[in-house]
């Protein structure tokens, strides 16, 4: 072996034009920068525009009173903005909650239905996903508005099918209800202790059953824990009230905190933050024997992390306001829980409700007269549930069809019934594959809610219209629809991804 | 048959999988036109070793020459080895969507800069070489697994490469396609072509390697002739590897 | 309902073809196979029954005002658009129809049926009639008129399988023309409803165009090699939306465009100097300076935007720093070097056409901003949306499966940012703030802002969509591509990219069909749309008071016919090129 050009000295680096990690670094650098100018020449344009309309960027208006007049809600007439905004807000989770659950029963039968033998049944489901899939969701709540106008009026003779309990009007359809109190709250302490309880209890008589293999009847002991923590938090509840005296403490920590030491405290996390990851990045990549091996790119991640926790800490102290308004907010946040905790809080934690008509024409309001759903909220609601059905129908067909090939017929060789093979086999593998999709399409269902607004339903966005018209905050308004349904986005995809690795792992 | 020149030279490379190391320092000169084999149990490095020299994986220590260029991140000379050193995957890699045709031409015309004329017309030859000019205008999903790789040689072959690597290119063949493809490789290495191959082609490796090398813990445990290697091996890992393969 | 899944198994495990069983046999395995059945059946019929008898009795109702639907077709369609130059909506609508006639010849649409699928067809349209005479409480000539069509629908049905003799079962008869039956029948029931003689002729006009293109793209296919044929077309259809939209519907007054000043010398320059530049950095020899060059440029396009200059020159510039990064990978022989020349040129010439009929005023009649409402509005918002979000839904996608943290981290922010909140918020922050983020020369109008945030909203979710394709593609395509030398950027537009589209092709479809069904939404924050003349417009015309449920009907039937064919014709394509790839 003859030796041929001995080779030059051992890494030599090339020049930086030429070097792939300095130029790929050197981009997306470049790209950030960019952005960061196009954002500073708009906020800039942004900062003259409002100068020149006469208007100033500020949040008093969420504590102003507003001057408006929703057309529903827990406070029709709101004392300020960010009260009107609550209302929106509870207005759009009542809708969502109860599409939700509507949807989800109607979307499963059908879904089903879909697969069923019977070509009826099978012909009229798929005729209703093709339908309802293929129409705009706002042309059909609109629609489902104008129906709801097509009602007999309230005056008329026989409005109701039961007069004094169920009414189907134009005014609405009033049913009677259930109504929290005072004492709820206090109560509701009770309610969730009892179910951490009765978790405790099914485990355990899992444990007898498993122990003796007798029927244990893990369901009916944990629900009459359940049941029992409820009967005794009906009179007890003022017990609870304590909880109250932590949520005023907290109020009151935050109220009357310095800016400065929250400041610093904020500014701490910022960095300790981006330390954390950067440790546990290190970490990830440290071998047994503690030995790191840092590529170019592993540098400048954590380059990144630490200027990003660093920017945040100053930001902090370059703008107080942040802070003034983050003690702010968790002051009355904590406020607000402390008075419905009240310890000298006593009183009813339910009251039955029926439908009153109070003036010729009109039901009374929310509250104690029974559960009223107005033509908006029909409209928006029917719209919802009869849309989101439609895709849940498929993503449930979808999910059963793909277990059912090969798993259904090795549940048959082992012989179980059929009743077993689904509610052991299909269900439970349907189940996993349905989640996650389940989880987009309810998301789906809380943001087309939104759509209330061409209806004249009070959710966030029709009350944050009513605002900025009064108002002219307009950006801040659209700041907080956006704020508000990512929040709502995050804590759906936080539930489904917990309840997903909740599932893959009982999978394995 | 091999030259004089070392057209690949490995000085100590070492690479890192988070805490596994894969190659515990690799020395290794092979010569202009030389046939090397490298064989060793799975797991040994040695794919992770040849897929270093086109810079599919990024060794961390030590150094590579190709061709009198070493391996760094200069964006010349990535592009440089690239287009000189040829290489057949396992599983063929095939562009599905595209024909054989185009499959064989797309980088001579796009990295070689070549008409799309004469790309055809030295894809054809390239076609006849490997034995199936007439499945030029189909899809790689119509043609058989040993089709696909002949396919896929004669695609690194029209980059005109200097250096051909081979990574198991038998392994996920039906028996009775193996030949059809090692036929190839045969007449590859007699044209005087560099070529690294691994493999488990036993066969392969008596008959066509100027030189077997046998890899276990992702280094090189012991080099030699065919003749010196199945006849006396010396280590005993290797005579074990040898025992259970053969 | 008890097993459906155990029955779903056995169904798609049937024997090929059962010889044709009579109504009694076939009522009796699909609808009384078991005692559950039966009742499920019964009780399904019931609701089936009450539902559509409710619903003929609602549609055929004294009180329903339907004749309001046929004397609003302008409106529906149009909305506020001049009367006088209503030939223009023609010309735009006749443009189209030749497209399409066009193109279902080139791309030779449509199969064949059986004659025994036809005849049932027929024959269930027939049964359909005879339910409407019966359940329908409609006026008796109504009742009457249905029941002898569904009776001669019936007997045409049986007709056509007994004459197709032994061989009723194959495919003998072009689904085509039966569309063009279909399109003779809707030809004469145009003549008899109640519309204006003049658009009763313009339709006509449109039908025969359509035959007529039909038969020339025929032609054509025949003369012409299929692969030019259909990259014209594409090229032309492409061209339609802005040529109809700029050009032909908006009237352009070039008179006060700055064209000598502005237009001619920045495109005799840009073509000139930019077309050298870029003859010189695909000749494949410019090396590092090439890209030094390119980033200049680059730079110069992004400050262009901080300086006060023409909206040409900057959209000329950031035309050229795309071609100039792009030319050193895609250039490199002489005849690569002058197609991309050729190409600059053609865009410079293209878009400075189009810039100037933008910035032209409209010539029509006290119309000054939105001059397209009705259904013409939908169909520029969901086109012009899908045109612009397409492009940067692949970039977005492309980010967020990059190697490079900093893009990955963009793209994915802004991904969930816009999935996580409802388009009207979108919308309403286009239409309301936009312009205050902007230059103060630069003022778009509604409907620009609207496709602005329709686009912006739809990148999003179609970015998701190509990462699906684009994360199922194995390990092993990019490594066989790097080992053939091919760049980052050619690895992703040969090899990647057409992979993953390909194999997301119904999810995009689905994602096309969402984003014509949200246009709506513009009807909340004010655009005449479609939804908005169906709900406001022509139901609080003096004369319609009362239709506002007819008109929402109305309108749920045309946008079901859009998007219930887009969702099956995807369908087919799927199911056309899954055999293609095999």
């Amino acid at each position: 072996m003859t030796q041929t050009a001995a080779p030059k000295a051992a890494h030599e680096r090339p020049p930086f034009w030429r070097d792939a990690t300095v130029l790929k670094w050197a981009a997306q650098i470049a790209v950030l920068l960019g952005l960061v100018f196009v954002a500073v020449i708009a906020a800039r344009s942004a900062a003259r525009n409002l100068e020149a309309q006469g208007l100033t960027f500020s949040w008093r208006f969420l504590s102003d009173p507003p001057g408006i007049q929703l057309s529903e809600g827990f406070a029709t007439l709101p004392d300020s903005g960010l009260e009107a905004i609550l209302v929106g807000v509870v207005n759009m989770l009542r809708v969502t909650a109860s599409g939700v659950v509507a949807a989800t029963i109607l979307g499963v039968v059908i879904g089903i239905a879909r697969l069923s033998s019977n070509w009826l049944v099978n012909k009229s489901s798929t005729v209703y996903v093709e339908t309802i899939r293929n129409i705009p969701l706002l042309l059909q709540i609109v629609f489902w508005a104008a129906v709801f106008v097509s009602f007999p009026s309230l005056e008329s003779e026989g409005s109701g099918p039961i007069e004094g309990w169920l009414y189907a009007t134009n005014k609405g359809l009033s049913i009677p209800w259930f109504f929290p109190r005072e004492a709820f709250w206090q109560w509701a302490v009770f309610l969730l202790a009892g179910a951490i309880a009765a978790r405790f209890v099914f485990r355990w008589r899992i444990k007898v059953l498993e122990e003796t293999g007798h029927d244990a009847h893990a369901v009916g002991y944990s629900l009459a824990a359940f049941l029992a923590f409820a009967f005794v938090g009906w009179f007890a509840h003022p017990l609870a009230g304590a909880i109250g005296w932590i949520f005023g403490g907290l109020a009151w920590l935050f109220g009357s905190i310095p800016v400065l030491l929250m400041q610093i405290v904020l500014a701490a996390l910022a960095v300790g933050l981006a330390a954390w990851w950067i440790k546990r990045f290190l970490d990830s990549l440290r071998s047994p024997a503690g030995l790191a091996r840092l590529t170019d790119d592993d540098i400048f991640r954590m380059g990144l992390a630490g200027a990003m926790g660093l920017v945040a800490a100053v930001v902090f102290f370059l703008v107080p306001g942040i802070t003034e308004g983050i003690n702010l907010g968790l002051e009355r946040l904590f406020e607000f829980w402390d008075t419905k905790f009240d310890f000298l809080r006593t009183g009813t934690v339910l009251e039955f409700g029926r439908p009153t008509v109070e003036t010729p024409g009109r039901f009374a309001g929310f509250g104690l007269t029974g559960m009223t759903m107005s033509g908006p909220f029909f409209g928006v609601w029917m719209g919802v549930t009869l849309y989101t059905a439609a895709f849940i129908a498929e993503i449930v067909r979808g999910g059963i069809l793909a277990v059912a090939k090969g798993q259904t017929e090795a549940g048959l060789a082992l012989g179980l019934k059929r009743g077993q093979l689904l509610r052991m086999i299909v269900l439970p593998q349907a189940f996993r594959i349905i989640l996650p999709p389940m989880g987009n399409q309810y998301l789906n269902l809380a943001k087309n809610t939104s759509l209330g607004i061409a209806v004249g339903y009070a959710e966030v966005v029709a009350v944050g219209q009513t605002l900025f018209n009064q108002t002219g905050a307009t950006i801040q308004v659209i700041l907080i629809w956006m704020g508000f349904y990512l929040l709502v986005s995050l804590i759906l995809s936080a539930i489904v991804n917990w309840y997903n690795r909740r599932v893959a792992l009982v999978e394995r | 048959m091999p030259g004089d020149k070392d057209i690949i030279i490995s000085e100590g490379v070492k690479k890192w999988f988070g805490d596994f190391q894969a190659l515990k320092g690799v020395d290794l000169r092979v010569k202009e036109g030389e046939v090397v084999v490298i064989i060793g149990p799975s797991g040994s490095g040695k794919s992770t070793f040849i897929r270093c020299i086109n810079r599919l994986e990024v060794h961390q220590e030590g150094r590579i020459v190709v061709d009198d260029v070493e391996l760094t991140n200069d964006l010349r000379n990535i592009e440089k080895i690239r287009s000189d050193v040829g290489m057949v995957f396992q599983q063929f890699n095939l562009f599905p969507h595209l024909t054989v045709m185009q499959n064989i031409t797309l980088a001579p015309i796009w990295v070689r800069k070549h008409t799309r004329a004469d790309a055809e017309a030295t894809a054809m030859a390239l076609l006849e070489r490997v034995g199936i000019p007439e499945q030029a205008e189909k899809f790689p999903g119509q043609l058989s697994g040993g089709q696909q790789q002949r396919v896929a040689i004669a695609r690194s072959l029209a980059m005109e490469p200097r250096i051909m690597l081979f990574d198991e290119p038998t392994s996920a063949l039906d028996p009775e396609m193996i030949k059809e493809v090692l036929d190839v490789m045969k007449e590859l290495a007699q044209s005087g072509m560099t070529m690294l191959v691994v493999t488990h082609e036993m066969g392969f490796a008596k008959e066509v390697a100027d030189r077997v090398l046998f890899f276990d813990y992702g280094a090189i445990v012991e080099a030699g002739t065919p003749e010196h290697f199945f006849t006396s091996p010396e280590h005993d890992r290797t005579k074990l590897f040898l025992s259970q393969i053969l | 309902m008890t097993d459906p899944i155990v029955n779903e198994v056995q169904e798609s495990e049937s024997a090929p073809e059962k010889p044709s069983a009579g109504a009694i046999r076939w009522a009796k395995e699909n609808l009384f196979s078991s005692v559950i059945n039966s009742i499920l059946s019964l009780l399904m019929l019931a609701i089936i029954v009450l539902f559509v008898r409710g619903l003929l009795s609602y549609l055929f109702s004294e009180e329903r005002l339907w004749n309001v639907i046929p004397r609003n077709m302008k409106l529906y369609w149009t909305e506020a658009y001049p009367v006088a130059e209503m030939t223009r909506t023609w010309v735009s609508l006749g443009v189209v129809v030749v497209l399409t006639g066009l193109s279902l010849a080139v791309w030779r649409v449509g199969g064949r049926t059986s004659p025994r699928q036809f005849g049932r067809t027929l024959t269930s349209l027939g049964i359909a009639g005879l339910v409407l005479a019966i359940l329908a409480d409609a006026s008796a000539g109504i009742r009457i008129g249905a029941a002898v069509v569904g009776a001669v629908l019936i007997l045409a049905g049986q007709a056509v399988r007994l004459m197709a003799g032994p061989g009723f079962k194959e495919e003998t008869i072009h689904i085509r023309s039966i569309l063009l039956g279909v399109l003779a029948i809707i030809g004469g029931i145009v003549w008899i409803l109640p519309i204006e003689s003049g658009t009763k002729v313009s339709l006509s006009i449109q039908g025969v165009l359509l035959v007529v293109s039909y038969l020339l793209g025929g032609l054509i296919t025949s003369r012409v090699s299929g692969g030019l044929a259909r990259g014209a077309l594409v090229g032309l259809w492409m061209l339609s939306l802005p040529v109809i939209y700029l050009v032909i519907q908006r009237a352009p007054v070039v008179a006060d465009v700055p064209l000598m000043s502005v237009f001619l010398p920045s495109v005799v320059g840009f073509i000139v100097v930019g077309g050298a530049f870029l003859w010189w950095a695909g000749s494949g020899k410019a090396g590092e300076p090439g890209r030094l060059a390119a980033g200049v440029v680059v730079l110069a396009a992004l400050g262009s935007w901080a300086v006060s200059l023409p909206m040409l020159v900057r959209f000329l510039l950031l035309g050229l720093a795309t071609f100039a990064l792009a030319a050193p990978t895609f250039g490199g022989t002489s005849k690569a070097q002058k197609n991309i020349v050729v190409a600059w040129s053609a865009g410079v010439l293209l878009t400075a056409y189009f810039m100037a009929m933008m910035q032209a005023d409209t010539g029509l009649e006290g119309l000054q901003g939105e001059f397209i409402g009705g259904l013409n509005l939908t169909f520029l918002l969901a086109l012009a949306g899908l045109a612009i979000s397409f492009p940067i839904g692949i970039m977005l996608a492309l980010g967020r499966t990059s190697s490079m943290p900093i893009f990955r981290l963009l793209s994915t922010g802004y991904i969930e940012t816009v999935r996580g909140v409802p388009l009207i918020t979108v919308l309403f922050f286009a239409n309301l703030v936009i312009n205050r983020f902007l230059p103060r020369e630069v003022e778009l109008d509604d409907v620009v802002k609207a496709i602005v945030a329709v686009a912006l909203f739809s990148a999003a979710y179609l970015a998701e969509n190509v990462r699906g394709g684009l994360q199922s593609i194995p390990k092993g395509q990019y490594e066989a591509a790097k080992a053939m030398g091919l760049s980052t950027v050619q690895t992703t537009v040969f090899i990647t990219l057409p992979q993953a589209l390909r194999s997301v092709i119904p999810a995009l479809v689905g994602q096309v069909i969402s984003l014509f069904k949200d246009t709506s939404l513009v009807a909340i924050i004010g655009l005449a749309d479609f939804l908005r003349v169906a709900r406001d417009i022509v139901p609080n015309q003096p004369a319609s008071l009362g239709s506002l449920r007819e008109s929402l009907l109305f309108a749920m039937v045309i946008y079901w016919i859009f998007t219930f064919n887009v969702s099956r014709a995807s369908l087919r394509l799927e199911r056309k090129l899954g055999v293609g790839e095999r």
